[in-house]
């Protein structure tokens, strides 16, 4: 009995003893990430498994898997969590039963999976997820399941699932019946979608699936996958469909770290293949390697004699130098041997690089007389921060590349700009300024009755002109190129007032020239702590107006308070000048909440939407390191869902990438993507420039404490 | 109509700058690679030898720091990074993104040898005392366009690991003068141009 005890033991030991050869095995096996199935998400092939990618990773999937045409999107706001949204063309069945309808457009469902995990995989233990798919659709092919995946060895990853919904086509006694009968039974019934369908959530029968991924060794990452089944196909999508045995079998291939397609036989009658791309975007420097350092100042001793001759050439110096970095020197002020200058940049999107970058410049040009330094940085006239530093602690924290320790070597402190204040030298701006850019823009219509995709190419030109330091012009001008608008048809059935749903009249009549945006903006601070802004003119392409916000936002608190209130009117669809007749009153209170570890910050906003409804939205983003931004949002108001029309609900998820995270410099633009579901006008928000939270974003003590180590980058 | 044409001449009228094409600058910068052209006042502006190495979308200037007792050279880099070479070849690297070193420096003459076993330390990931052999496969001569008067390619292979790649050393008068060659298999290989200044 002990022999046997130990020879098990002995079996154990070795197959779980992942770390032998561990170096060795990263070269045999590169790129050993998992992938994606065939319904979009971290799987086998028709199974899911435990696997998620790392968090900041933002990927898209496209699958051919017969009848369905999958496209997903799916991100990792966290190291335990999966979110996906895909769009699944089901070519058995068609859109509407009605013709003039639809056509001959085969139906398009668009659903929401979610997995989380439970455990990390250990040296005994497996990874554990619970995951849902179709989590707030119609329902045409919700599911959920408890999975467990563990690698075996270093290339044989075993995953073992149950499932329930679709995934139960192998199937055994739901053992969460044990717990309550509310779990016997499971409501077929598909619905318009948009709600979570909780009540049906692990109920009925239960099924289980089971697979393999191996990792072929020396082929980059290439995998064979093998698994039993676990969906019944009776119950997903809109027509059952023939399944010839249980047993699927494919191969996913990465042909670089980033992209990967995939080929595999299931149902023992269907061929599927599809391709996939995932980047990791959380990390800083992911995309493009470290950034292009800052190229010293030549010939620093002669500029170091020059200023040393007058303050007026240590002002002078500091403008120049800044300048050619792109730091625009606002104010300056020599007190005995403290440097004091006020900036603003467009370039960098963290206080801890650009004041990092502004220090270097300063301390290369200063004469040895000044001891410290104290910079500070204003955007649209209102201050962001001021940061003190002693000359000495900076160069010997430098030299050891330190990062510096807020409260102990810099001082960040709130800063209150005033123009009326003393400083030593006032650079003189001319005004106005202007500023302007092209480029193309692409708006995209997708997934209605009459079409799956519509776009409009269109050519846009922004400027912003700067009629005093906080008084500016925003503009953005369309010109379009192409498009097939032309041929969207369906009109509003919204019983509320047309505020969003009006969307394909704004499209289709806006071809040529549109202006989208024409606001006039005046920010200013009455405090360190508050900050306002008015504005006035064309916010956006359906309204027009006037109005304002005020935001409290503590430099070190994590909280912040913010209310708006608009009076606007709704354009014409031509997006020119002119007005439709509905006008209304808009207005929000906002608390906002930042956790600074996770740096998820969580807005609820209460007040009265563009419809004349009333309610709260929340609002929920993550802003990882490399300053990536992973959101999503919901809005419920005292509408009825019917009321409110197909979806129940305003919702939406969105993401905002900064470009800099492909290049070797800094940059603060950013593409923005987002999506709404469906288009209602119940819970829906007035779009305007510059909010204030954006404007003062860079004036909070956790932007500097998170990139102390980019200091000296 | 008119009014939209007479705000969009005023604006342009009333600018300072002409129109400012940043937007397509970015994705230029996002997407082009960082070069840098080494031209005649380029290598005369540089007082000692310099290496041009070219990585993935990236150029980058390392100065000859040092020439170390067994005859290999040592590069620096802007950031502090180390290459070092012998006969062209990369024996050793500090800071890169992935860094290799030989055990020994005393590598072949590529110009005139068959086949020949090392053993290197990889880091990015880390694998120590790994055995690696140099196998040549041909030579090309002259390449007249490029200057080159002799071209040799040479076979790097690690079976642990399943590394096989192909090295190319361009060559003019038997002196080195670029090379193309891969420091760690998972990564893009290394081209390095050599202005010696002697």
């Amino acid at each position: 009995m002990f022999i046997f005890r130990f020879r098990v033991f002995t079996f154990l030991i070795c197959l779980f003893s992942n770390f032998l050869f561990a170096d060795r095995y990263e070269y045999i096996y590169p790129n050993r990430n998992h992938s994606f199935s065939n319904y979009g998400t971290i799987g086998l092939l028709q199974n899911p498994t435990a696997r998620l990618f790392s968090n900041g990773t933002l990927g898209f999937s496209w699958t051919h898997n017969d009848p369905y045409l999958r496209g997903s999107l799916v991100a990792y706001p966290f190291e335990w969590m999966e979110v996906s949204y895909q769009y699944t063309d089901i070519n058995n069945e068609l859109y509407s039963p009605v013709k003039e309808f639809s056509g001959n457009q085969s139906l398009k469902d668009k659903s929401f999976d979610a997995k989380f995990r439970v455990f990390k995989e250990g040296n005994i233990l497996p990874e554990v997820a619970i995951g849902f798919r179709d989590l707030a659709g119609t329902g045409l092919f919700s599911s959920e399941y408890i999975v467990a995946s563990k690698f075996l060895t270093q290339d044989i990853d075993l995953t073992f699932g149950l499932g329930w919904g679709v995934i139960s086509g192998q199937s055994i006694d739901n053992p969460f019946t044990k717990i309550s009968d509310k779990f016997l039974f499971r409501n077929a019934e598909t619905g318009v979608g948009g709600k979570l369908s909780n009540e049906n959530y692990f109920s009925g029968p239960a099924g289980y699936f089971a697979g393999i991924e191996y990792f072929l060794p020396k082929m980059r990452g290439m995998s064979i996958k093998f698994e039993y089944d676990g969906n019944n196909y009776n119950l997903e999508g809109a027509k059952p469909i023939n399944q010839r045995h249980q047993y699927n079998i494919g191969f996913t291939h990465p042909i670089s770290e980033n992209f990967s397609y995939k080929f595999s036989y299931i149902r023992g009658n269907t061929l599927s293949f599809g391709f996939s791309y995932a980047l990791n975007l959380g990390n800083k420097n992911s995309q493009s390697g470290a950034k292009i350092k800052q190229a010293p100042i030549k010939n620093v001793k002669e500029i170091k004699m020059v200023t040393s001759k007058s303050e007026s050439n240590l002002y002078k110096a500091s403008l120049k130098y800044l300048r050619d970095e792109g730091f625009y020197l606002q104010k300056a002020t020599i007190n005995n041997d403290q440097l004091s200058v006020v900036y603003a940049q467009s370039n960098y999107r963290n206080p801890s690089i650009s004041s990092g970058r502004a220090l270097n410049i300063l301390d290369q040009i200063s004469p040895e007389e000044i001891k410290h330094f104290n910079i500070s940085e204003v955007n649209g006239g209102i201050g962001l921060y001021s940061l003190e530093i002693d000359r000495a602690s900076y160069q010997r924290y430098k030299r050891f590349n330190l990062p510096p320790k807020i409260d102990e070597t810099i001082y960040a402190k709130p800063f209150l700009f005033s123009q009326d204040k003393q400083h030593g030298y006032n650079p003189i701006a001319k005004y106005p300024v202007f500023f302007n850019s092209i480029g193309p823009d692409l708006r995209t219509q997708i997934g209605g009755p009459d079409g799956f995709f519509f776009g409009d190419l269109k050519l846009a030109w922004n400027s912003e002109l700067l009629l005093t330091k906080n008084f500016s012009l925003i503009s953005r001008v369309h010109y379009g190129i192409y498009d097939n608008m032309g041929k969207l048809k369906l009109d509003s059935d919204s019983i509320l007032p047309h505020v969003r749903t009006d969307i394909v009249k704004y499209l289709k009549n806006s071809h040529h020239l549109s202006i989208e945006r024409l606001q006039f903006n005046r920010f200013g601070q009455l405090t360190p702590s508050i900050f306002f802004k008015l504005s006035g003119g064309i916010f956006e392409s359906m309204f027009s107006g006037y109005g304002g916000e005020i935001l409290y936002r503590p430099f070190d608190r994590n909280y912040a308070f913010g209310l708006e209130a608009w009076k606007v009117y709704q354009r014409d669809y031509e997006q020119l000048f002119e007005l439709r007749d509905y006008t209304t009153s808009t207005g929000h209170i906002s608390i906002y909440y930042t956790e600074p570890n996770t740096n998820v910050t969580f807005r609820m906003k209460g007040g009265r939407f563009l419809a004349g409804d009333s309610g709260i939205s929340f609002d929920f983003w993550r802003t990882f390191y490399s300053g990536f931004r992973l959101g999503a949002f919901f809005t419920l108001t005292d509408i009825s869902a019917e009321e409110f029309g197909e979806g129940s609900f305003d919702k939406g998820f969105y993401f905002h990438l900064p470009l800099e995270v492909f290049s070797k410099t800094y940059s603060k633009r950013n593409f923005g993507w987002g999506l709404r579901p469906l288009t209602r006008d119940g819970g829906a928000s007035l779009i305007q420039s510059h909010p204030l939270w954006g404007v003062t974003d860079y004036s909070h003590i956790n932007n500097f404490n998170r990139h102390l180590v980019d200091f000296y980058d | 109509m008119i009014k939209v044409y007479t705000l969009i001449t005023v604006i342009f009228v009333s600018s300072c700058t002409s129109i400012d094409y940043t937007y397509f600058n970015n994705i230029k910068n996002t997407f082009a690679r960082n070069e840098i052209n080494v031209t005649e006042s380029f290598i005369k502006n540089f007082e000692y030898s310099f290496i041009k190495v070219s990585y993935k979308k990236n150029d980058a200037i390392f100065v000859l720091a040092r020439v170390l007792e067994d005859g290999s050279y040592e590069w620096i880099g802007a950031n502090y990074e180390v290459i070092i070479t012998k006969s062209g070849t990369i024996i050793e690297t500090i800071g890169l993104e992935s860094d290799i070193k030989f055990h020994e420096s005393q590598l072949p003459d590529f110009k005139n040898f068959k086949t020949s076993s090392h053993y290197i330390d990889l880091y990015n990931p880390n694998l120590v005392f790994e055995k690696l052999s140099f196998n040549y496969l041909d030579t090309k001569l002259p390449v007249k366009d490029l200057n080159y008067d002799q071209v040799i390619t040479i076979q790097r292979v690690s079976e642990t690991i399943g590394w096989h790649s192909k090295d190319i050393y361009f060559y003019n008068k038997g002196a080195i003068k670029r090379s193309i060659q891969k420091i760690n298999p998972l990564k893009p290989p290394i081209e390095i141009t050599f202005f010696f200044k002697y």
